[in-house]
């Protein structure tokens, strides 16, 4: 224990920051060693956060993000270098912090949150000793004023009953109670600088959207100086005033959010922005079938070496406004306090259109009205009786992954299933492919599937599925060639020439170069082993896709390349997706229909027109909705919060699934009759008690703002 | 942990000590020529034979014997050692408590020693201290075991050193601190030997557990590094270890015959391979029986421990 430390940080947290106190950044550059050389990740990076002020920080991965994030604390890897630079702290030197000094500001003066609370915890202890060993660490208190303190700030960070959280283990609380118990735990000892780093992307889209008004709640109760890091622009508007756009190691636009959001300098923001599907701009209104799909604008060529940068601007081989000068003229950011662009053209190409992405040419319209695959009352249940359970007769407790679920998928069409973890899409998606053993009936081709032991080759053959996270999808040992090759040589009859051939032009088909064929995945990208994991679903020539969260843990660049590219395959081969996300913006953008989930039911299902949906909704499907970050400036989204958590599958209510937090809760007839499917619009059923009639009603979600001091577009 | 868990383990351990004792009394059974004819030896009359035969009841159909033995272990009558004519239950619970005794000593020694050398070694990851760590420990583990225990013997028992007894045994009763020299040269080869293993297992698990994000957790809140390594890496990096531990206790006891036999120490193992030279049929059979149950015993204690450990473990 080290009272004095305590002491230290005690002092400089009550006594009044200095004018120029908070957070300076200045010139900080930083590279990792690697055998190839010296990669250089930040270059003469600045940034100042005074107190009392959020910052956002916005970059893709490999913007190095991440290591500012982590010099800031000085927990660098071991080949990290800090070649020059300096960090303050209320004009404290951390760059030169010896080591105790160090230990006594993390933790104290420095707070930090994480990005996936589930690891970011022990497994091994108590929430409460996890919470309250940093306390004790650096104020002198004992366990039992500790263990108090640890119970206030539970309760500050809204969790109810502090006292049996404490005594919890970690994987005995959701993820959102987690992350709350990280924030209180970064909030413990008054910190005057907090780090979230990408605090909300391991979180469903409902309990992101309580932590980020939580943290602009408490960083607006303690005055704290923050830093916020992500990659989702819409995320920054909810909490900070400024962003700094950082990538490739520079930031190279600065300002107020709204500035930036509203009018983008920076032709990397401006991109940035337009690869984010948004069904809220204007000109989404149109619908997005009548002359093919619109594809989203993405970045051309690849991120630049950083062993080797370029000598101009960093952005030059991917800028579609380029000049010779760019390339030998150097670039920095302007000083300043205005919103700042680090480009030499941000002035004249202000007005000029980003170039259209390429459009397909000859296009597959969907069939909706002939179905390709119907389900019907699909209801898989996991768990079952141990032998000692059967002997002593305890009566069994399944989880009810999915109840009676419908679903029509009809021929070359896109039917997005959203719903939040735990809703049972995935569950769906396995019973499809025969991975899940389920009741009910599957349809298709005129057969009848009563289960995974009814599915023949033919149905394998065209129901194809490509999963989340390729690097556990893919066989590590296997080259991508005989990983494309496999369902090559289950289906069909070709010859080993025929086989390599066909690889080829599949590797082709999802913009791979044919000697990919020959390396393994663990020398690809993460959007490369997607497009591998993408070409051999349709390797058979399937009539189905089944995409399950195929881009959730991809860069927003690189998922618009992937939905740019399963719309060519769906254009040129007329195949039918069913796209599993939990994002409803990426599904409004890409489905035909929806289908929404929650706790192993359909509560609604609607036909797109085009743009973003209107009511009525599903009181979940609203709450959804008002929880999505829109990418677009001057909308502001009416609040809705679910309270208390998601039921447990074990025992699902006995009315309606969503009675136990819905907003809109009648009264006790939700709580006993489960609701019918009511038809409220062509196309469009829902599970609810309220009538279409009163959904249809409800105030809309998104209201226009006007943000004063800026002048209009 | 419920108690169904345990009573269901038990239960286990039951059920594979019941299919140890029915192969070993097969085995047993398959071997030509049966106890009555060891007792009289090769140039017995056949009348004599039957008659001992009968009198043992070795006529009756196997599966009458079968569960007379079982029975008979159930009530404590272990049989007789038909070579040194004593019940065969103080014999073996004697050289059990013995293999105990030694065990028990090399484990805690090495426990004390492997784990804080993995730790260190898997915190200097790479560095000089994680080299030399790991060249003596497979230093250790690379000589058979015959070898480290006759070093041992020549270097440490000789005349002019003195400092130990080449080997017996002297029981704790009649002379304590000769007993207890008795053990130092065994307890030291085991622990030679179970270094390697112990260590870089402690040593690759704390390099997995350092990787994760927790750590990090814990090193940001200002916690010093000897309150991460210990508290939050280690006791993660422990549960794999306690595995390994387990079944290290089974080779202890009964699997040293080596070193019980250069050491002249009258152990669990030792008397194994006496009663299987001599084809003492119910000596080997209890001995296969008792240590059967110390592996199952070991095993659940370790799984019991990992729960404990563990929260996330739940076992049903």
């Amino acid at each position: 224990m080290t009272p004095g430390a305590g002491a230290n940080a005690g002092a400089g947290a009550g006594a009044g920051a200095p004018a120029d106190g908070g957070l300076a950044v200045r010139g900080l550059s930083v590279g990792y060693r690697t055998p190839r050389g010296l990669a250089q990740v930040l270059h003469g990076v600045d940034l100042d956060i005074p107190p009392g002020t959020a910052v956002g920080l916005v970059g893709e991965s490999g913007s190095g993000k991440s290591t500012l994030a982590y010099s800031i604390v000085r927990y660098l890897a071991d080949n990290a270098r800090v070649l020059g630079g300096t960090v303050t702290l209320d004009g404290e030197d951390l760059l030169a912090a010896s080591g105790p000094r160090l230990q006594a500001i993390r933790g104290s003066v420095i707070g930090m949150v994480y990005q996936d609370p589930s690891a970011a915890l022990n497994p091994t202890l108590r929430l409460g000793e996890q919470l309250t060993e940093g306390i004790r660490r650096h104020e002198a208190l004992d366990r039992r004023q500790a263990a108090r303190r640890g119970a206030e700030l539970l309760d500050r960070v809204r969790l109810p009953d502090p006292e049996s959280i404490m005594r919890r283990f970690p994987h005995e609380g959701s993820g959102g109670e987690k992350q709350r118990v990280l924030i209180a735990m970064a909030f413990a000892c008054r910190p005057r600088l907090l780090v979230f780093d990408e605090p909300t992307t391991a979180l469903d889209a409902t309990t992101a959207a309580g932590i980020l008004d939580l943290i602009r709640g408490l960083q607006e109760e303690t005055g704290a100086a923050v830093l916020y890091i992500t990659h989702d622009l819409g995320n920054v508007a909810r909490v900070a005033r400024r962003v700094n756009v950082i990538y490739a190691g520079r930031v190279v636009e600065e300002g107020r959010v709204d500035d930036v959001l509203r009018r983008p300098r920076h032709p990397y923001t401006r991109i940035l922005m337009a690869s984010v599907p948004n069904p809220y701009r204007e000109s989404g209104r149109e619908s997005g079938r009548e002359s093919g799909r619109r594809r989203l604008t993405t970045f051309a060529g690849l991120p630049p070496n950083l062993l080797s940068p370029p000598a101009g601007c960093i952005f030059v081989d991917r800028c579609p406004f380029v000049e010779e000068r760019c390339r030998t003229e150097p670039v920095r950011l302007p000083g300043g306090t205005g919103h700042r662009a680090a480009c030499l053209r941000s002035g004249e190409i202000a007005g000029s259109p980003l170039p259209a992405p390429v459009e397909a040419g000859a296009v597959n319209e969907p069939a909706g009205d002939q179905p390709l695959l119907e389900a019907n009352g699909l209801e898989v249940r996991y768990g079952r009786q141990s032998l000692i359970e059967q002997v002593l007769r305890v009566p069994p407790e399944p989880v009810h992954a999915l109840t009676d679920a419908d679903l029509v998928i009809g021929r070359g069409e896109t039917v997005g299933l959203v719903g939040e973890s735990g809703c049972g899409k995935s569950t769906l998606a396995r019973a499809l492919v025969g991975l899940a053993s389920f009741r009910g009936t599957i349809r298709m081709g005129g057969r009848q599937i009563r289960g995974p032991a009814d599915m023949a080759d033919d149905y394998r053959r065209a129901v194809q599925i490509v999963f989340q996270h390729p690097d556990l999808s893919l066989n590590p040992r296997m080259t991508v060639g005989q990983i494309v090759g496999r369902p090559l040589r289950l289906y069909g009859r070709l010859s080993g020439r025929e086989r390599e051939e066909r690889v080829s032009a599949l590797l082709e088909e999802v913009r791979l170069p044919a000697n990919y064929a020959r390396r393994r995945p663990h020398e690809l990208s993460g959007g490369e082993k997607q497009r591998v994991a993408i070409a051999r679903a349709f390797a058979p020539r399937p009539e189905l896709v089944i995409c399950d969260e195929i881009t959730s843990g991809l860069d927003v660049s690189v998922q618009a390349s992937i939905l740019n590219l399963l719309a060519d395959l769906q254009d040129e081969l007329g195949t039918a997706y069913l796209f599993i996300s939990h994002d409803l913006n990426l599904v409004q953008h890409f489905a035909d229909r929806i289908v929404v989930m929650y706790l192993g039911r359909v509560v609604e299902r609607r036909t797109m027109a085009g743009g973003a949906i209107a009511p009525p909704f599903h009181p979940y499907t609203e709450a959804l909705l008002s929880a999505v970050p829109v990418p677009e400036p001057g909308l502001e989204a009416r609040q809705i919060r679910l309270e208390g958590p998601l039921p447990s599958p074990k025992r699902p209510p006995a009315g309606c699934c969503f009675s136990t937090r819905c907003p809109r809760r009648l009264g006790p007839v939700c709580d006993g009759e489960p609701p019918p499917l009511v038809e409220a619009g062509a196309g469009h059923r829902l599970a609810c008690h309220i009538s279409p009639a009163d959904l249809a009603a409800v105030e809309p979600i998104w209201r226009r703002i006007e943000s004063e001091g800026t002048e209009t577009a | 942990m419920r108690p169904a868990y345990l009573l269901k383990r038990v239960g286990f351990i039951a059920v594979i000590l019941l299919v140890v004792s029915f192969i070993v009394f097969a085995i047993t059974q398959i071997l030509p020529g049966n106890a009555a004819q060891m007792i009289l030896g090769e140039f017995a009359l056949p009348e004599q034979l039957r008659a001992l035969e009968r009198q043992f009841g070795l006529d009756d159909p196997w599966f009458v014997q079968y569960g007379r033995w079982l029975a008979g272990l159930v009530s404590g009558d272990w049989g007789t050692s038909m070579v040194m004519r004593q019940p065969v239950l103080p014999l073996v619970l004697d050289a059990l408590g013995r293999s105990l005794v030694l065990a028990a000593i090399a484990l805690a020694a090495v426990t004390c020693i492997a784990i804080p050398m993995g730790v260190l070694a898997a915190s200097r990851r790479g560095k000089a201290a994680d080299a030399g760590i790991s060249i003596v420990s497979y230093a250790g583990v690379s000589f058979p075991e015959f070898v480290t225990a006759t070093l041992l013997l020549v270097f440490l028992t000789r005349p002019e050193v003195g400092l130990f007894p080449a080997g017996g045994y002297t029981p704790p009763g009649e002379d304590f601190l000769r007993y207890l020299s008795h053990l130092v040269l065994p307890a030291l080869t085991l622990i030679i030997i179970l270094m390697a293993h112990i260590s870089r297992q402690t040593r690759s698990e704390m390099v997995d557990a350092l990787q994760h994000d927790y750590v990090r957790t814990a090193t940001l809140k200002g916690l010093p590094r000897r309150t991460v390594l210990v508290k939050h890496a280690l006791r993660n990096a422990m549960l794999p270890t306690i595995t390994v531990i387990a079944l290290d206790v089974g080779y202890l006891i009964g699997g040293i015959i080596v070193v019980e036999e250069v050491f002249a120490y009258p152990g669990l193992g030792r008397l194994l391979v006496f009663a299987m030279q001599n084809r003492d049929l119910p000596l080997i059979q209890a001995g296969v029986l008792v240590m059967a149950a110390t592996y199952a015993t070991a095993n659940l204690a370790a799984d019991l421990l990992y729960a404990a450990l563990d929260r996330r473990i739940q076992y049903d």
